[in-house]
């Protein structure tokens, strides 16, 4: 009884064994065929393609030869374009990436230029905001805050406004600091620069 | 099978205090554990900005910080700045944040106009707070005995040594540098003068 029934089983995992050979065997081929078939396929569409694609680049050719016959000839003056400040590198090409300027650590006032001059930030001013609501560099520049701070008083043209009526708030045309002020990179000039700054306010 | 139950009930009563103390001890470590878990499930930036309330003001202000992004990736998040460490305030301030859940109920923030309207509410309370602890929070990670004033810029050197000998607290100078600063001009003189403001 007990024979009969392992006989069984046995015979029965050995047909399995065999269905999955053949079955593995058959989608083997399969997949062979299909690259054949793919192959050959391609090969066909290229043969019919040919003739024709050589016939159309033979004529673009001829075309192109007409148009430069009919264009305005051509003087090469040696002018290469303006060159801008990107250098050499052409107008799709990306840009050479710049190297980060890193903002000064604090330094002392920076002398003008020039009367009139908005005085430049010789500090770093991360995080300082000039909302709506609240105007940080005033904490320090303020008429009230300046003596304590040790900071630069903010002049009194800024409390006038554009008609000239003197305020005791901040004037809207003037309240956006960074506007006119900026804090300074250690960066070398772009363009040479002549410019003479006034010799009395340098000392 | 019953004779057995029977036993055990015996050997139960005979025992009650040391069944009872074993089992409220058990059952007090698992109860702790996942008191302990969900505390600290809410003590976390997500949990925080989880609400559209936080998140589309506060923390969108928040992270264009430092103490969002610098240079050495140390990053503060929310319950860094506004909830104590300590076991006994920690705890305090959980019980107080009820009312915010009141609130959030209540939808008493629930649009940005609301949020502004009520911001300098809300920052005098955290201001307050951190005046009333000497500004622990900040100290939890910067400590002005640890502070090496020489690499420090020209201007926080100095107003460092004479606040700090005056007895200032880090929030007296440093407001709003993880949010936006509120309108302070609905403050009264004597407020302004509590929170060192000009
Ligand atoms: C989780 C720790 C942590 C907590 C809490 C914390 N800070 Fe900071 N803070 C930092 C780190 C980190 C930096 C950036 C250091 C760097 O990279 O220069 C920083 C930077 C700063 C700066 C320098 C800003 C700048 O632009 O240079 C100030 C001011 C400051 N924190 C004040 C505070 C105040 C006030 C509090 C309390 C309300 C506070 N911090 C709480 C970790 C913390
Ligand atoms: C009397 C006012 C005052 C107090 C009190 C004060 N600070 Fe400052 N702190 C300043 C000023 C002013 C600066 C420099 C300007 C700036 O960065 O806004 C500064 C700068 C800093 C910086 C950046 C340093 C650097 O070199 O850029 C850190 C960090 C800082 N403070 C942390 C603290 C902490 C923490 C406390 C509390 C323990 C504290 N401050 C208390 C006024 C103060
Ligand atoms: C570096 C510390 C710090 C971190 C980090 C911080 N806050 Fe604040 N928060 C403050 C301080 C200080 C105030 C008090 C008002 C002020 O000075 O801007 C405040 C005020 C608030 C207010 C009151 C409204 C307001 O604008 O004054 C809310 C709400 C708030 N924080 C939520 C958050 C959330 C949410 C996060 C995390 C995304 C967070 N805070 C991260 C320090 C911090």
């Amino acid at each position: 009884m007990k024979n009969s029934k392992k006989l069984v089983l046995k015979y029965v995992n050995l047909a399995l064994g065999a269905g999955l050979l053949m079955l593995s065997i058959n989608s083997y081929a399969e997949t062979k065929e299909a690259a054949t078939s793919d192959v050959a396929e391609v090969q066909k569409e290229l043969n019919a393609q040919t003739p024709s694609a050589t016939n159309e680049a033979t004529d673009s050719v001829s075309a192109s030869s007409e148009v430069k016959s009919s264009a305005p000839e051509f003087h090469d003056f040696g002018f290469k374009g303006v060159r801008s400040l990107r250098g050499e590198t052409g107008i799709v090409a990306p840009d050479k990436s710049a190297s980060i300027k890193r903002l000064q650590p604090d330094i002392d006032p920076i002398a003008r230029n020039y009367f009139q001059q908005p005085p430049m930030i010789p500090h770093r001013t991360r995080g300082y905001q000039i909302t709506v609501r609240h105007n940080k560099c005033m904490t320090c520049h303020g008429w009230d805050t300046y003596k304590k701070a040790r900071a630069t008083k903010v002049s009194q043209t800024h409390f006038a406004d554009r008609d000239g009526n003197a305020q005791s708030t901040l004037a809207a045309r003037r309240y956006f600091c960074t506007q006119c002020h900026a804090p300074q990179v250690d960066a070398k000039p772009l363009v040479e620069n002549k410019f003479d700054p006034v010799h009395e306010l340098q000392k | 099978m019953i004779k057995l139950f029977k036993k055990f009930l015996v050997f139960l009563k005979k025992r009650a205090v040391f069944t009872v103390l074993t089992m409220g001890f058990f059952g007090g470590v698992i109860f702790w554990g996942g008191f302990n878990t969900a505390l600290e499930a809410t003590n976390t930036e997500q949990f925080c900005i989880s609400c559209h309330e936080m998140e589309n003001t506060v923390f969108q202000e928040y992270k264009h910080t430092i103490h969002y992004q610098n240079r050495t990736g140390v990053r503060a998040t929310c319950p860094d700045c506004h909830v104590p460490k300590e076991w006994g305030p920690k705890m305090i301030r959980k019980i107080q944040a009820s009312n915010e859940l009141l609130h959030k109920a209540l939808g008493t923030i629930d649009t940005p106009e609301k949020f502004e309207n009520e911001r300098i509410h809300l920052a005098t309370k955290e201001w307050r707070r951190m005046k009333a602890n000497d500004s622990l929070s900040c100290r939890n990670c910067h400590d002005y005995s640890s502070m090496d004033y020489s690499m420090q810029s020209q201007r926080a050197t100095p107003q460092h040594i004479a606040g700090f000998e005056e007895g200032k607290t880090c929030i007296d100078c440093h407001k709003g540098i993880a949010h936006q600063m509120p309108d302070t001009s609905s403050l009264t003189d004597e407020e302004r003068k509590e929170f060192n403001l000009q």
